[in-house]
């Protein structure tokens, strides 16, 4: 019989005998012990950015609705963005192990189907141009492979890596940087944006932007990491 | 123009000795502005340039580990080159070796060479005939040039790394560089200073993962590095010397000969050193396919600690009622004041026999090891300054480590980690010092296995060699 490895971990995968075996065609990916340190973003949260543990709305979600112009965001994670889950976006993103894509890939258009039925169409954040090479691939359309995806957004200006600012910087720094590919009326349409981590939120709604300019009715998100607050709610 | 001499200079330091992709040698970033310069040293014929993932015999595989099928990964639509790209996946760590990228290695003589006085030996220790005998035979084989593999088989504690600085000292004074690799980070970090002390006018360097890129790319007379970092060393070494061949998991195993392969110059001596010769090593041992030679005694010239086999019941229920196995008190008793060193078969039973030993007796000092403790160093070095009284261990602390006077004990022999070779290295833990050369070794088990046996037949049968 052939043996299966672990996306993550290499280690050979134990599969208990039994007849699903047999009939499955595809192995997991992960082993049991990877796949139960992968925390799911469920139960109570906030009902526009989806931070867990949080009644109806968040304090950001709150603050954020007072501020925009347009209407919020809401957004959706598989998982909390946990030590686990950082060294895997880190291993995925950074190193360019493209191939951990496929651990969210289903989940991610699943939980889409499940969150925002409906969506008509479903948008990867882009990487700017420079970033992109560098890297290989844009994680967020590995991601969205599973979704009948369109890249409908250019990146505008190299930012610094938001992984690498905080608070009003990342605002600042992704405000203005997304723009459409090509002018199109999206009245009455229902935009799904797809990325690897939401932190603070504002490249979801940098990336918003343009599709709320050009009249949308909704804009909705999904990623596959959830970082949480550290401050109380 | 004077910066980009400079940054000539850089690349050629850099590559010396070496195989690289693009974005390790620039890994200061702006790898994309500088591949022209590559380009054009390679048309000058400074670098030499090969794809980094190749088909042999219609088989994909990684050129840099040698990786192939499950181990590469795949990208639809490469951003760089617009195709289907393969990656990868088991080197990642070095850096993403891609079907669309090159390694690049020097096309001229490097750069550096160790000098003429590299070689003087700063260690004033003396050698046993045994390692004397052994390392004669050593130089011996490096000046003849004609075998080109040797096995030293060297039991625990007989002063390996000692019986090397000659033949270490003979190459570098040829100006060859040498190459030391091992399996464990930790034995590089051990390794590396001892060769500085032995060697003071060479400039020596470990290298392992995590260490900053300045340091990952610098030259030395003799490195130190792990399988993985030797993976970007190309046609470099005339004298190659693994330690612990053993202790490399199988799979390690297949990788290792490959990057010893590859970081071999085209005339290479590879010596194996090792406690714990594999079967396959012995037999071509004995039949003279592999030169070879055997220090069975230690340095002191005492016996070594035969084990002792001892049943002690059905030890994971007692642990689990937190009781220790009455033969496991009976050791720890007659141990005292001395250190002692347990072993378990699973990181599970770490935590479980640490609470029995507590509530056994409260006031014994405990601590836990394993491959995944972030405090691991810390806690071995408690241990190793006598803050602790028991250390309670995986297999990661079966080799590699030298502690006065501590005490060996094998709680679950009977495990399959616990190989022969494994009991022998753990036997070897006990006894290793010239002040206390004697030592207690018990395998507290559930039924003895034949890799028990083994190991103390091994043991006796070395003990009766040189006596």
């Amino acid at each position: 019989m052939k043996t299966y490895l672990c996306l993550v971990c290499h280690e050979p995968l134990k599969q208990p005998p039994g007849w699903l075996n047999v009939f499955q065609s595809r192995p997991p990916l992960l082993c049991t012990g990877c796949r139960d340190l992968l925390e799911p973003a469920a139960g109570e949260r906030c009902s526009i950015c989806g931070h867990p543990d949080v009644i109806k709305r968040c304090s950001d979600c709150a603050v954020r609705e007072k501020r925009n112009r347009f209407p919020p965001v809401v957004h959706r994670s598989l998982y909390t963005y946990n030590p686990f889950m950082k060294d895997l976006i880190s291993q995925f993103k950074y190193r360019g192990d493209a191939e951990l894509s496929l651990i969210f890939a289903d989940d991610l258009f699943k939980l889409a189907r499940r969150e925002f039925p409906g969506f008509h169409t479903a948008v990867p954040i882009p990487l700017h141009p420079t970033r992109l090479w560098e890297r290989g691939f844009n994680q967020a359309s590995l991601l969205g492979q599973k979704f009948p995806a369109e890249e409908l957004l250019i990146r505008d200006g190299l930012s610094t890596k938001q992984s690498k600012s905080s608070g009003k910087d990342r605002r600042d720094n992704a405000e203005g940087a997304f723009m459409l590919k090509h002018p199109a009326d999206w009245s009455e349409k229902h935009i799904l944006l797809i990325d690897d981590i939401y932190t603070t939120g504002s490249t979801i709604e940098a990336a918003a932007l343009p599709f709320w300019e050009a009249g949308a009715l909704r804009v909705s998100a999904v990623t596959a990491a959830r970082a949480l607050k550290k401050a109380p709610l | 123009m004077e910066k980009n001499e400079y940054r000539r200079k850089d690349v050629m330091s850099r590559i010396q000795y070496r195989r690289l992709l693009a974005s390790e040698i620039f890994y200061d970033g702006e790898e994309r502005e500088h591949l022209p310069l590559l380009e054009k040293m390679t048309a000058e014929g400074l670098l030499y340039k090969e794809p980094a993932i190749r088909e042999e015999k219609g088989i994909l595989q990684c050129a840099r580990c040698g990786s192939g099928k499950p181990f590469l990964g795949e990208v639809s639509n490469c951003s760089r080159c617009g195709k289907k790209c393969l990656y990868c996946r088991a080197c990642l760590m070095m850096g993403r070796a891609a079907s669309c990228g090159f390694l690049y290695s020097s096309a001229v003589s490097p750069v550096q060479h160790p000098g003429l006085e590299t070689g003087n030996l700063g260690w004033d220790g003396k050698l046993s005939a045994g390692q004397r005998q052994a390392a004669e035979k050593l130089v011996q084989c490096f000046r003849s040039g004609k075998s080109w593999e040797f096995l030293l088989w060297a039991v625990c504690g007989a002063g390996k790394t000692e019986m090397l600085f000659p033949l270490i000292s003979e190459a570098l004074k040829k100006g060859n560089a040498v190459m030391l690799c091992t399996p464990r980070r930790d034995v590089v970090q051990e390794l590396e200073p001892r060769l500085k002390e032995a060697f003071p006018k060479a400039e020596t360097a470990g290298f392992y993962g995590g260490k900053s890129p300045e340091s990952r790319f610098c030259y030395a007379d003799v490195a130190v590095a792990t399988t993985h970092q030797l993976l970007r060393f190309y046609k470099a070494y005339t004298l190659i010397i693994i330690d612990e061949v053993d202790a490399f998991p199988y799979t390690m195993d297949k990788k290792l000969q490959f990057a010893a392969g590859q970081a071999a110059a085209d005339k290479c001596m590879t010596v194996y050193v090792t406690a714990t010769p594999s079967r396959m090593q012995q037999r071509r041992a004995a039949s003279g396919s592999l030169e070879s030679a055997v220090v069975s005694r230690r340095f002191h010239g005492k016996d070594l600690p035969v084990p002792r086999l001892v049943w002690a019941g059905n030890w994971k229920k007692q642990i689990e009622n937190a009781r220790l196995p009455k033969a496991l008190r009976l050791f720890l008793k007659e141990a005292g004041e001395r250190q002692v060193l347990l072993f378990v078969p699973e990181v599970s039973w770490l935590n479980p026999v640490q609470e029995a030993l507590n509530k056994w007796q409260g006031n014994l000092r405990t601590a836990t090891v394993h491959s995944q403790e972030e405090e691991r160093s810390e806690r071995v070095k408690m241990f190793r300054e006598g803050s602790l009284d028991v250390l309670i261990t995986t297999t990661i602390l079966e080799r590699g480590i030298t502690i006065e006077n501590v005490q060996a004990a094998v709680l679950g022999a009977e495990n399959a980690v616990f190989t022969e070779t494994a009991l022998i290295q753990i036997a070897g833990r006990a006894g290793r010092s010239s002040r206390y050369p004697t030592g207690m070794v018990s395998f507290f088990h559930y039924g003895s296995t034949r890799e028990m046996k083994r190991a103390v037949r091994t043991i006796i049968q070395l003990n009766r060699w040189n006596s």
